[in-house]
């Protein structure tokens, strides 16, 4: 059996690929996480549409195959798409005494306390939610029961009460217990899925890990903001 | 599940900070619960196995959490739909949360359940169940290698057996393609016969076609790994990386610590990499030098150096065994010839002889040392070959077992792949009884290990059938030479030729003359003698039994279907003989008469060593005899009755015009069917025959539901193997024939085994095709 990649994001560092397959590959990730390079942008200090910053970024990082420039130390797609970010943004700072309107500073704190940086990880932290949601209903769907899912899903932050619980368990046609288990599994499976995504934008467990740290401290700072 | 209120993001007015971020409600919420906790708690803290709901996993109920490791948590579990006890690995761990490695495991973990060896703990099943990956395996119970090197140090010579066992499992896996990459004392565990199995393919990895694997990361056990498997890129890993594995294994045994030293994991990556190894003997003096040689050789940096594939590792462990001299070291003079003396005796006289003739200088001597030597490594060769023959044939058996069908097989593919193999096994063993023993013993063990414990039954039955027929051929002659009545059936009975080709032996046929001419008087001895005739495979050339036993007895129906196949009979001649045994009162094919009369006639029978050993392979020695005779019995013959069924078919009955003919058919097959005397051969073909001729009347509901009972009957006996997996009751199943008939016996067969002697009703087969008649089902296989 030949070696393959391990993740997504190994396959875009590595070098034995066709420049169209990385650049394919590339394009997806960017247009998978854009909403994290708004939100990046919306609190970039720049006052010009963060969407059209966005696209603006996307077609300049396909056009000139930015994904090249990825140094094998930074170990996932998050940092380097940090990485990116910060310096478009500050090529456009100094663009923009020519170009762009500019507010007279970059504003490094938002008026929620948000700066670029966590308003990127919090954008992030939502698109793999996504991504998950997505993966994890496909795979019940497959199983048929995509009912279940759906039924499931408000409550997958939340505990409902007993007699939410029983109110549910009749909607579906199960006995309450059952029902209480199969959330708690489906719990699991998602947070799973969740790993899974992030794992797959990373070069190897230890930097999934990492991600999934920062990622925490922003979701848990702005859970108690 | 702790049940405290919080309201759900969907709800108004629950929104938190942040959300105005996003068009979904409640994402936030969510993806704080999918970033925090621990998918694994489900398996762990969260898990309650009290709980019925929570510890049903698809087919599996968990019952015992038993074990935890970095990439697996296993349960002792009941597997439901196979109703036994299992071993569950579900895969957790920074490998279960990457998708593409999760692939990866599987399809490795597919691969190793290929695997059938009897020192290879098998994979009984790889799936996901609730998004969680698994497989399962046999419940070993016994320690691991790793306990036991703690618990007291090995015997040197427990070492090497138990090495040479863990090699040619090893070597099994290469020849399949398959790297282990994390050998250790851990991963060796012990069934309940102290035989090692090597476990947990988890890191196994499947050699591309130049015989190794990229590494890819840095994995497995810091004490066990090869220099190459620390470094990573861009080295290549092979056969010769588990070569060092084994070797750290062997180390480990001999001096009761690591190769890599007792320091941590880093330290003992160190120490690997950098390949500075202390001997063994330096550890411990006792250890002899060809052992240390060889743990050495596997323990050396450079893969090139090391012995090129497991076989080579093998062959000079048993070349140490055995007191020959191993490649891994050259001996000393003054050793070989000791070790010459020790294991050579003969042949070192010349040897030391002509060490004294050199010594004074005769040329001739130097001759006879050099044939003398040469004899000697003729020897070993010829030792070292017998060795890698022994090994290939277990390997062999191995294979055979692997392409054993499992359970879902039919009993006739079964009986098939069981020919095959015992035709495989004859040509294949030498004719010595206790070689037989030894191959028979390891196919075995591999079907056992593989948990075909079906296809051992099978195995079971076919080398009973085979070894069988010498043992027939004995009691015949045993049973002619007593020459009372009963024997003289019991010999014609058992003496029947099996097999398309068959013929009758002399003796067989002197047996079938004698009750014909000194119990021409005698029903029953009558009665055998014909059927005996009748149902060889060769043409019946004696008439005169059939026609004897008719012109006595034409009360019971099935004197009369008895017709010789030699005779060549005509449709009306055999519609002929179907109206006369419609005019017979009784139906009486005497099976339970002949069941009583075997069992008695084999009592306490001896078996000769010829069929002794072999057989004690697979069974018990106290069982041999036991098993030869249920065979002998369950053998026991019964009528043809392809002629009869085809002449009572609708459409020649009316083609062949012979008044009465259709009556006469439908009165012998209720009395078939219905019959306490008859066989349920007798009575299936009797049912058969009354629902072609009387569709739409009550006769063909009866008719069906007698097929209907018959049918949950040989499930209840047979094909849920009961009567296989207790071989008591297959003897009780036979005196209950001899008693009371096949029908009742079959019935209180079923009570035994826990079910009903009736089916439920409304009860039906999963195949409902079970009940077709022959015809109905090739339409319905031809829709």
């Amino acid at each position: 059996m030949a070696a393959f990649p391990t993740t997504r994001w190994s396959l875009i560092q590595a070098s034995d690929r066709q420049p169209g397959e990385v650049a394919a590959a590339w394009g997806d990730l960017v247009r998978d996480y854009r909403p994290a390079i708004i939100g990046y942008f919306r609190r970039g200090g720049i006052v010009r549409d963060a969407e059209d910053l966005a696209q603006e970024f996307l077609l300049r990082s396909m056009r000139d195959g930015w994904w090249s420039r990825a140094d094998p130390e930074v170990g996932s797609f998050r940092r380097f798409l940090l990485v990116l970010l910060k310096r478009f943004q500050a090529m456009q700072y100094d663009a923009g005494h020519r170009r762009f309107e500019v507010t007279g500073a970059i504003v490094e704190e938002s008026d929620h306390g948000q700066t670029p940086e966590r308003q990127f990880d919090l954008e992030f932290a939502l698109c793999l939610t996504r991504t998950a949601l997505a993966q994890l209903r496909g795979e019940y769907e497959g199983n048929g029961r995509a009912e279940l899912f759906d039924t499931l899903r408000p409550w997958l932050s939340e505990t409902p009460m007993h007699g939410e619980l029983v109110a549910l368990s009749a909607s579906v046609g199960v006995a309450p217990n059952t029902l209480a288990v199969q959330l708690k599994r489906l719990r699991a499976r998602f947070q799973k899925a969740v790993r899974a995504a992030l794992t797959d934008l990373s070069l190897d467990a230890e930097h999934a890990a990492a991600d999934l740290d920062a990622l925490r401290v922003v979701l848990g700072s702005d859970a108690g903001a | 599940m702790a049940m405290t209120r919080q309201q759900p993001e969907t709800q108004p007015g629950s929104r938190k900070q942040g959300e105005d971020i996003v068009s979904e409600p409640g994402l936030l919420g969510i993806a704080r619960a999918g970033l925090s906790g621990s998918p694994e708690a489900m398996l762990w803290d969260d898990l309650n196995l009290n709980d019925p709901d929570d510890r049903h996993f698809g087919d599996y109920e968990l019952l015992e959490r038993i074990g935890r490791g970095g990439m697996g948590v296993v349960f002792r579990a009941h597997q439901i739909s196979l109703g036994r006890e299992v071993a569950v690995k579900f895969i957790v761990g920074s490998l279960a949360d990457n998708t593409r490695a999760v692939a990866r495991f599987l399809a490795e973990a597919r691969a190793a359940a290929r695997l059938h060896h009897p020192h290879i703990v098998p994979v009984f099943e790889v799936g996901s169940v609730e998004g969680m990956h698994f497989f399962s395996m046999p419940l070993l119970r016994g320690q691991t290698l790793a306990q036991r090197i703690d618990a007291r140090k090995m015997p040197r010579a427990d070492c090497v057996a138990l090495l040479l066992k863990l090699g040619a499992a090893v070597e099994y896996a290469h020849s399949l393609g398959l790297l282990h990459l994390d050998l250790k004392p851990a991963n060796v565990l012990f069934d309940e016969h102290a035989q090692p199995l090597i476990g947990d393919f988890g890191l196994a990895r499947h050699m591309d076609e130049a015989g190794g694997v990229d590494a890819q990361e840095v994995s497995g056990t810091p004490a066990y790994m090869a220099p190459e498997q620390i470094a990573v890129a861009p080295h290549r890993l092979d056969k010769r990386t588990d070569v060092y594995a084994l070797g750290a294994i062997l180390y480990e045994l001999l001096t009761g610590v690591s190769p890599h030293g007792q320091g941590d994991a880093k330290a003992q990556m160190r120490q690997a990499a950098m390949g500075s190894i202390i001997p063994p003997r330096a550890l411990d003096a006792m250890i002899a030098p060809d052992l240390e040689a060889i743990c050495l050789k596997c323990l050396r940096g450079d893969p090139q150096e090391r012995y090129a594939a497991v076989a080579d590792l093998n062959a000079d462990l048993a070349r140490y065994r055995d007191g020959n001299d191993v490649s891994a070291r050259k001996p000393l003079w003054s050793e070989r010839v000791a070790r010459s003396l020790r294991r050579h005796p003969a042949i070192t006289l010349a040897t030391t002889a002509a060490l004294a003739a050199m010594v004074i200088g005769l040329a001739a001597t130097s001759w006879q040392w050099q044939r003398a030597e040469r004899e000697r490594v003729e020897a070993a060769r010829q030792q070292a070959l017998a060795t890698a023959q022994a090994m290939r044939m277990r390997q062999l058996a191995g294979l055979m077992a692997a392409a054993f069908p499992t359970g879902e097989a039919t009993r006739d593919e079964r009986a098939s792949s069981a020919r095959a193999a015992v035709a495989w096994l004859k040509q294949n063993a030498s004719s010595d009884p206790s070689t037989q023993r030894a191959v028979l013993t390891s196919f075995r063990e591999a079907l056992t290990a593989a948990n075909k414990a079906d296809a051992v039954a099978a195995l079971l039955s076919e080398i009973v059938d085979q070894l069988g027929v010498d043992y027939r051929e004995q009691q015949v002659e045993r049973l002619a030479q007593k020459g009372d009545r009963d024997s003289l059936m019991a010999a014609a009975l058992i003496g029947i030729p099996r097999g398309a080709d068959g013929v009758s032996s002399a003796a067989h046929e002197q047996v079938l003359k004698r009750l014909f001419s000194d119990y021409s008087d005698d029903q029953f001895a009558l009665y055998i003698a014909a059927l005996a005739c009748n149902v060889q495979p060769q043409p019946c050339t004696h008439s005169e039994y059939e026609t004897q036993l008719t012109a006595q007895f034409p009360d019971n129906a099935v004197h009369w279907v008895l017709i010789p196949r030699g005779s060549a009979p005509t449709d009306a001649a055999i519609a002929s003989n179907v109206l006369q045994a419609a005019r017979a009162n009784e139906f009486d094919d005497q099976l339970a008469a002949m069941t009583g009369l075997l069992r008695a006639a084999l009592r306490d029978q001896q078996v000769p060593d010829s069929i002794l050993q072999p057989m004690q392979a697979v069974v018990e020695q106290s069982d041999v005899a036991p098993s030869l005779r249920r065979n002998a019995v369950d053998s026991v013959a019964l009528p043809i009755y392809a002629d009869i069924v085809r002449v009572c078919k609708p459409a020649n009955v009316e083609a062949l015009q012979v008044v009465g003919l259709r009556d006469a058919c439908g009165t012998f097959a209720q009395k078939g069917m219905r019959s306490t005397g008859a066989s349920i051969l007798s009575r299936m073909v009797s049912s058969a025959i009354l629902r072609r001729l009387y569709k739409g009347t009550p006769l063909e509901t009866e008719a069906k539901e007698y097929r209907r009972e018959y049918t949950w009957l040989s499930q209840s006996v047979w094909v849920n193997d009961y009567t296989r997996k207790n071989p008591g009751d297959s003897d009780s199943l036979q005196e209950d024939i001899a008693r009371y008939g096949e029908w009742e016996a079959w019935q209180r067969q079923a009570e035994r085994a826990g079910a009903s002697r009736t089916p439920p009703e409304g009860w039906l087969p999963v195949d409902p095709r079970m009940l077709m008649l022959s015809e109905e089902r090739d339409r319905d296989s031809a829709k």
